[in-house]
């Protein structure tokens, strides 16, 4: 007997049922929060599963711009989350924005700059928070929690959402999701599920990120916190007044370069703060130079290398992060300079 | 774009659909133009070369065809190119390296020259397929191709291009000419074959990998259990890998109507190297035999023949199995490691050619020669020297293979967990345990098969079991898949 074509169809589309059924589970679920518009993207479960934070911060900027109209904006990685929208607005006075995304690089600040003024959104303030992965990383980088949100990356949404679903449905991702779903923590086998604990508080006006667990944690036992600290922080004798590698080559000069063309075309007052990284390394001299030729030397603040700030590692939440009172002390200093500024060691450049 | 990615997928699906849909005369077209897809979505330079082999071969068979009395030199004008291109891309810089070191030994310091090239995906499988085909019309074995067009699709055919197996003109240039209408059941075994290479590749082969690996890899820091099990594991972990990939080959081949020749006949229940030899990679093992073995073999006993003093039988077969194997070892890569490594299989099958009628005599005089366990122990053995040999091409120099193999009975040193870049990361049980239950289990549906193919012998169970065993395979696919595409092991030949 002769199959006819459907038959064979019909045959593979039963087999490929169990994918029918994770693809059926994937839409209604959105574990990755990318496919609906939510209202909020971080729960008060006590661990979260890693979202991307560029895609919050893209989807909240569309979400809120109609209603704030937004023209100042913070831009930077985690670490920028210690520069508060709440406390930037007693300088600036305008309605703001807090554009971080994880990892940020040097292509997703680019492309919002970019996106902004292409579609004539108003551009007035911008504190930008940069990091060494920020200066060097030109490319939209591949990873669930890192991919740029294609509204602002111009890239295909298509390959966007493809990555979160293939993601979801190979290796075992989905397996250690639903096991996660029902309540253990076990990871299935060697795959990754980035899981963590979400210790942040967040305002979806102006998505900033409060570090409120650990400064409540800093507050009831601050000798108990910072010794905890210390097992996973730097060894500071062996890290001491050395430079980070030179990171701007002709991609990022370019990209560079870009970004100051837009911000000088919106007219924007930006300023430029070099993070404060507790390794206490500081960027390399060639690399603040090119920065202090590109955005003007009186726009850089560079608070990397040796200094008071990065001596003490009760200024940090973690081997990463410093605290809200530094993001504050730093933005005072740029706003309302006085004589006192942050005291740097000789080796520090700027 | 490999056989176990989302890309190839989605490429095969649309090249099928357009394949049975379009007319007869335009589908070896559209295969065509599929495969210069295929082969240029890794490197769109190198199709290049491939072209300019595929037209110096069927210029020369022209030729060959044209003035019958100089087609020697036809043969030769065909070798030198083909073997040239080869030479350049992938034996100059171990050649011009090598040199320089032995320069080094006289007292004559150089640089080496290195040339700045990669070598092209699947190089030492099409150029083999070519050299063939010279070889077949040279010897009125086949018929000259006259259309140029299908010669090239013969030569980069997408399911075959990367990794073999090793085609013959006779099996796959008249099959472009034949109508290959729909049949529903060469299509579902050829989608059985490929979920089953596909299984054996990104289940049970990346299963494998994950523990190997990291033992190989920084073998300095192990010894006892964990470098048994990487013996153990690495035979299997590449063959699943290579006859995975054969069968998605070749399953991507019978979805279209297309059979390829068979690369893999259960090596592992191989009794001896030389059947092992006929069960492993068979596309080049045979095309070492009819191209290389056969030709050393017949000249050298000739030469032998004039000597007084020699078996002639036993010389030639010395001599051919000699060049042949270091030709294998070569060709599968250029390090010394796989040169050592075709050696050792060399001498392994002259060591049993010489011992062949001592080991008959003590069988006979033990009464052991109808024992069922010697067929048992011959596997056994079998598969522990081809282990052996099999660490030697794993490692990437010929101490670390040394190391491995004589730190395994320090049996002290269990495997808890790895060392990768300085830190050490425990290891769950299960991730040797399964594998070894996977191992286990394709040993028994390989001797369940008989003499049947995978998807032959599943067409013979109830439908409740067929059905059972493709959720089954679907699952475990999807589960162990990776999104980042692990790579195959053959495909850096």
């Amino acid at each position: 007997m002769i199959k006819k074509p459907y038959i064979l169809i019909l045959k593979l589309f039963l087999a490929a049922v169990p994918v029918w059924l994770l693809i059926i589970y994937y839409v209604i679920e959105d574990p990755f929060k990318v496919l609906y518009e939510h209202n909020e993207y971080y729960t008060t479960e006590s661990r979260e599963l890693f979202i991307n934070r560029d895609h919050v911060s893209t989807s909240l900027y569309l979400k809120n711009y109609p209603k704030y109209n937004y023209d100042s904006f913070i831009f930077g990685s985690s670490r920028s989350f210690a520069f508060s929208v709440k406390e930037w607005q007693k300088y600036i006075s305008s309605p703001a924005f807090h554009f971080d995304a994880y990892n940020e690089s040097l292509f997703g600040l680019y492309t919002k700059v970019k996106y902004l003024s292409e579609n004539n959104r108003p551009l007035k303030n911008c504190l930008i928070i940069i990091d060494p992965r920020l200066l060097y990383l030109d490319i939209n980088q591949g990873e669930t929690h890192l991919i740029k949100d294609p509204v602002i990356s111009g890239e295909s949404s298509i390959i966007y959402q493809y990555k979160f679903l293939s993601t979801f449905l190979t290796g075992g991702f989905f397996v250690s999701y639903l096991n996660w779903r029902a309540g253990s923590l076990l990871q299935f086998l060697d795959f990754s599920l980035i899981i963590r604990k979400w210790y942040y508080t967040e305002d979806y006006n102006t998505n900033d990120m409060f570090y409120t667990e650990h400064e409540l944690a800093i507050k009831e036992n601050k000798e108990k916190f910072f010794n905890e600290l210390s097992d996973s922080y730097y060894d500071k004798d062996s890290l001491n007044n050395q430079y980070y590698p030179h990171f701007i080559e002709k991609e990022q000069f370019g990209m560079l370069k870009e970004i100051k063309k837009n911000l000088s075309e919106s007219g924007t007052n930006y300023k430029i703060v070099l993070y404060p990284e507790p390794n206490e390394k500081a960027f390399d001299k060639e690399d603040v130079n090119i920065l202090n030729d590109i955005f003007g030397k009186e726009n850089i603040y560079n608070y990397s290398g040796s200094n008071e700030i990065t001596k003490n590692k009760e200024n940090y939440i973690d081997n990463i992060h410093v605290r809200h009172i530094i993001g504050d002390r730093i933005m005072k200093e740029i706003y309302e300079p006085t004589d006192k500024k942050v005291e740097k060691d000789n080796l520090s450049p700027n | 774009m490999l056989f176990n990615s989302i890309e190839y997928f989605l490429f095969f699906t649309i090249v099928v659909i357009i394949y049975y849909i379009l007319p007869f005369k335009f589908r070896w077209i559209l295969l065509l133009a599929a495969s210069v897809f295929f082969y240029m979505y890794l490197a769109p330079s190198y199709i290049i070369l491939a072209a300019v082999i595929a037209l110096n071969d069927f210029s020369a068979a022209k030729l060959m065809v044209k003035f019958p009395l100089k087609k020697k030199i036809f043969l030769w004008q065909s070798l030198i190119i083909d073997l040239g291109i080869l030479f350049t891309f992938k034996y100059f810089n171990f050649f011009s390296v090598n040199i320089t070191k032995l320069s080094e030994l006289i007292g004559w310091n150089y640089s080496p020259f290195l040339l700045e090239v990669l070598l092209p995906a699947g190089l030492s499988f099409y150029i083999f397929k070519s050299i063939s085909y010279t070889f077949d019309v040279y010897r009125d074995n086949y018929k000259a191709e006259n259309n140029i067009g299908k010669y090239f699709l013969f030569i980069i055919f997408f399911p075959e291009v990367l990794s073999g197996p090793i085609d013959r003109a006779s099996n796959l240039l008249p099959q472009f000419n034949e109508k290959k209408a729909y049949d529903y059941s060469t299509i579902t075994s050829g989608l059985i074959l490929f979920a089953w290479g596909l299984f054996k590749k990104v289940v049970i082969a990346d299963r494998l990998a994950a523990v190997v690996n990291p033992i190989f890899n920084e073998y300095t820091k192990y010894s006892g259990i964990p470098n048994i099990i990487s013996f153990l594991f690495f035979p299997f972990q590449i063959y699943c890998d290579f006859s995975g990939y054969t069968d998605m080959a070749l399953g991507s081949g019978l979805i279209l109507g297309y059979k390829l020749l068979p690369n893999f006949n259960k090596p592992y229940f191989s009794q001896s190297i030389s059947d092992f030899w006929r069960r492993w990679h068979m596309s080049l093992s045979f095309w070492l035999r009819d191209y290389i073995f056969l030709p050393i073999a017949y000249s050298s006993a000739r030469y032998f023949s004039k000597l007084k003093g020699f078996k002639v039988d036993k010389w030639s077969y010395i001599v051919a199995v000699s060049i042949t194997f270091f030709i294998t070892g070569l060709w599968h890569g250029a390090g010394w490691n796989y040169i050592f490594w075709g050696c050792l299989m060399g001498f392994y099958l002259i060591f049993g050619m010489l011992t062949k009628s001592m080991r008959r005599k003590f069988l006979k005089k033990t009464h052991l020669i109808k024992s069922p366990l010697v067929p048992v122990l011959r596997i056994i053995f079998t598969f522990l020297l081809v282990s052996i040999a099999w660490v030697f091409f794993r490692s990437e120099s010929f101490s670390q293979a040394v190391y491995i193999l004589t730190h395994m009975f320090n049996v002290s040193m269990q495997l808890t967990g790895y060392h990768i870049g300085g830190s050490y990361y425990p290891i769950p049980y299960f991730r040797i345990f399964f594998p070894v239950i996977l191992i286990i289990l394709l040993l028994i549906i390989e001797k369940l098969q008989k003499d049947m193919e995978v998807q032959v012998y599943i067409k013979t169970k109830p439908i409740w079991l067929r059905w059972v065993s493709y959720y089954i395979l679907i699952l475990l696919i999807i589960i162990f898949n990776k999104a980042d595409t692990s790579g195959f092991i053959y495909t850096n030949f």
